[in-house]
């Protein structure tokens, strides 16, 4: 696995937070926008200073997506011991949707007059995020992006896990990058939806979400791959289930049919039932209509007064976006490996109509399988099951 | 199991929603073809036409072609590829940003400027709750997504995809690829949606074998891909009665082509090429699919896509290959 937000750099530093209980959400310090007054998660990182950390000299060029996955790439890499051991025969599959959003915001106007470097607008596009991170860890031989905003980088997962199902690979990094932008603080401002607060996911007080970036990626691999080199999984991706809302662009349907759906597939695709599921990662954006709509969809799942523990993490790392299901598919899976359902942060008062409240305290157990859903635009909803392998 | 496609339709710089380019192709007579309009009031009320840019309307007339030629309803996956997204959208708010220093901003604009609005927007007007993707990956987004529709496929998660190419190519984008010397071709835009399913139909067009996708920045070479490719479907070199390139005119990397296919065929191999036609988007490899499948299906290939190599006899299989700037590239195999 491999990860980079506002809770750190490295997996390590995700797991730290997590369990201190300690937000990345703060005061908006790197992002160029007059609305100040949001509070964002960061990555605590200039561009120059990411550079830095990967080794190569600062080029106006590189956008911030791009940094990113490639430093969490690079990890995923790195802790699973690919290089050297797969020939190159490895797919890179990751989710983003605003690319390189955060230079075109900055050199529109210039670009438009003809007056500025054009090298940037051959690296702008969703695609060419992608394949920065396979330059700086050149063991790739198939990559591919996927934007389906929020549940980029989950559908990247299901991609991975389908060219290692059909035998095409027999490993694929999978997750997603997304960097903080105007463009996309803006939209989401415009649609009302950003919390001038914390954001309370889960809360029958939450006002919205609070953005975040970051990257999120994990290696998988065969079950003959791994047994071919002796490697210790961190776990086994039981199962997976993608399904549209089909309602509206914005806004998730009253009985979150979408997310619904997506949960029973994924349910089905793993031969788990309901009760086997010890933990889930919520979406859990904090906005009042994807809370209330996921929500009854978990009711739904798993029967009014027996939904599992259920915790949203954007309340640590904001919501990171298309890079949010391969961030939080690397919580779900230290929260399986290290026995522990994260503290939904800023709860007070459980949510008029639903029969559950969030993970609020801490909270030691074993788990054995872990569901994660990541919800986009679009009534792109996925969810995917993580189980313990021993 | 085996895949067919059993339908297509198409808006470009040819007829709309009509197969006569097949017979009549019109070449690209400039640097910049955009599509021809097709008559959208027979897909989409008035109210909700207002509120699509032309890039939905196109998506949503090809798509609804597409199912009503293979009789579906409710595919069970919408899987669509698109290079840029809804740019024109995504420009507006852009603009509109920068222009009002972050203020008044209209949400419409934003919502409608994600990559994944059109196959979203496809499933929510036809109220379809299945699988749903969008793929942006440069001159791979279509092929990507047809392959993701194969794995649906050969898993068994589902029995139909409906896949489609959709880009639209705005002024500004012309003028910014122009500046950065992007494609010396002739630039089109791309709406082409084809309906898949492991059950044949009285029209299907012909199979789908295969697709893969390769990036060609490690050791491998591309021809060791695709012979490794070929080999997987049980296909020698010999079986291949054609080949559908990608090549558009640009010196810079149409001898990639021919370094590949004179490498795996020492003897020589029929060639059709669609670009000049159809002009270069980052999605128009799904019109060389269409090309492909429509030379099966009417089982002569038209004189004006021929390009160089042997003369073509009686096709029974095909081959499409794409380069995007001899790095990305995307092999479909085809059969009658």
């Amino acid at each position: 696995m491999g990860a980079v937000s506002a809770l750190g750099n490295g997996v390590d530093e995700h797991l730290r937070a997590l369990l201190e209980q300690r937000s990345g959400i703060g005061k908006m310090k790197y992002l160029p926008s007059v609305h100040r007054e949001l509070p964002v998660g960061e990555v605590q990182m200039t561009d120059g200073e990411i550079c830095a950390v990967l080794g190569i000299p600062y080029d106006v060029r590189y956008t911030r997506t791009a940094l990113m996955g490639a430093l969490a790439v690079r990890e995923a890499v790195r802790n699973a011991g690919l290089e050297g051991r797969t020939d190159g025969h490895v797919a890179l599959i990751s989710g983003t949707t605003v690319g390189g959003m955060d230079k075109s915001e900055a050199l529109y106007e210039e670009f438009l007059k003809g007056g500025c470097d054009t090298g940037f607008i051959k690296t702008q596009d969703c695609g060419t995020t992608t394949e920065f991170a396979v330059g700086c860890t050149p063991v790739f031989d198939l990559t591919t992006t996927i934007s389906t905003a929020c549940s980029s980088a989950a559908n990247a997962i299901i991609f991975g896990a389908n060219l290692i199902r059909t035998g095409r690979y027999d490993v694929a990094v999978v997750g997603g990058s997304e960097c903080l932008t105007k463009f996309h603080l803006n939209g989401f401002n415009s649609l009302l939806i950003l919390d001038h607060g914390q954001c309370r996911p889960f809360d029958d007080s939450r006002a919205g979400l609070n953005l975040g970036e970051g990257a999120g990626y994990l290696v998988l691999e065969s079950e003959e791959s791994v047994k071919a080199h002796g490697i210790k999984p961190l776990c086994e991706l039981k199962g997976y289930g993608n399904a549209c809302d089909a309602f509206h662009q914005t806004a998730s349907s009253a009985d979150g049919r979408g997310a619904y759906l997506s949960m029973c597939k994924a349910l089905a695709d793993s031969g788990l039932s309901p009760e086997d599921i010890d933990y889930v990662n919520a979406h859990g954006t904090g906005t009042p209509n994807n809370d209330l709509s996921e929500g009854v969809a978990l009711e739904r799942v798993f029967g009014a007064g027996k939904v599992p523990p259920v915790s949203s993490t954007k309340c640590y790392t904001g919501h990171t976006t298309s890079a949010s299901g391969g961030i939080e598919a690397v919580i779900s899976i230290l929260a399986l490996r290290n026995g522990f359902c994260p503290v939904n942060l800023n709860f007070r008062k459980r949510i008029e109509g639903l029969s559950f409240s969030p993970v609020s305290e801490t909270c030691r157990k074993e788990l054995r399988n872990v569901l994660s859903n990541s919800f986009g635009f679009g009534g792109n909803d996925s969810s995917v099951i993580f189980s313990r392998t021993d | 199991m085996s895949i067919f496609i059993n339908s297509a339709a198409q808006i470009s710089t040819q007829a709309p929603l009509d197969d006569s380019f097949f017979a009549h192709p019109v070449e690209c007579a400039q640097m910049y073809c955009r599509s021809v309009e097709a008559d959208y009031k027979r897909f989409v009320p008035p109210a909700a036409a207002r509120r699509m840019g032309p890039l939905l309307k196109r998506a949503v007339a090809t798509s609804v072609t597409a199912l009503g030629k293979a009789g579906v309803t409710d595919p069970g996956a919408i899987i669509c590829g698109t290079g840029l997204g809804c740019i024109e959208n995504t420009e507006k708010f852009l603009t509109s940003m920068i222009e009002n220093g972050e203020t008044c901003l209209q949400p419409t604009l934003f919502i409608n400027s994600t990559h994944n609005t059109i196959a979203s927007q496809i499933a929510t007007f036809l109220g379809c709750n299945g699988y749903n993707s969008t793929y942006a990956h440069l001159g791979i987004s279509f092929e990507s997504a047809l392959m993701d529709a194969v794995m649906m496929l050969e898993t068994g998660q589902t029995a139909d995809a409906l896949v489609g190419a959709h880009d639209e190519m705005t002024p500004t984008y012309f003028k910014l690829f122009g500046m950065a010397d992007y494609w010396r071709a002739p630039h089109g835009e791309c709406s082409v949606s084809f309906v898949i399913g492991n059950a044949r139909t009285p029209d299907s067009l012909c199979r789908l074998l295969d697709v893969d996708l390769f990036h060609s920045s490690g050791s491998e070479q591309v021809i060791g891909r695709l012979e490794r490719f070929l080999g997987k479907n049980g296909i020698t070199a010999q079986e291949i009665d054609l080949v559908v390139t990608g090549c558009n005119g640009d010196g810079r990397y149409d001898g990639s082509y021919d370094s590949l296919l004179d490498g795996l065929f020492p003897d020589g191999v029929a060639r059709c090429r669609y670009k000049h036609v159809f002009g270069e988007s980052f999605t128009a490899p799904a019109y060389g699919l269409l090309l492909g499948s429509m030379i099966l299906r009417e089982g002569t290939v038209p004189e004006p896509f021929i390009h160089g190599g042997k003369r073509p006899g009686e096709c029974r299989t095909i081959l499409c290959v794409n380069s995007f700037k001899s790095k990305d590239w995307s092999f479909i195999l085809i059969g009658k």
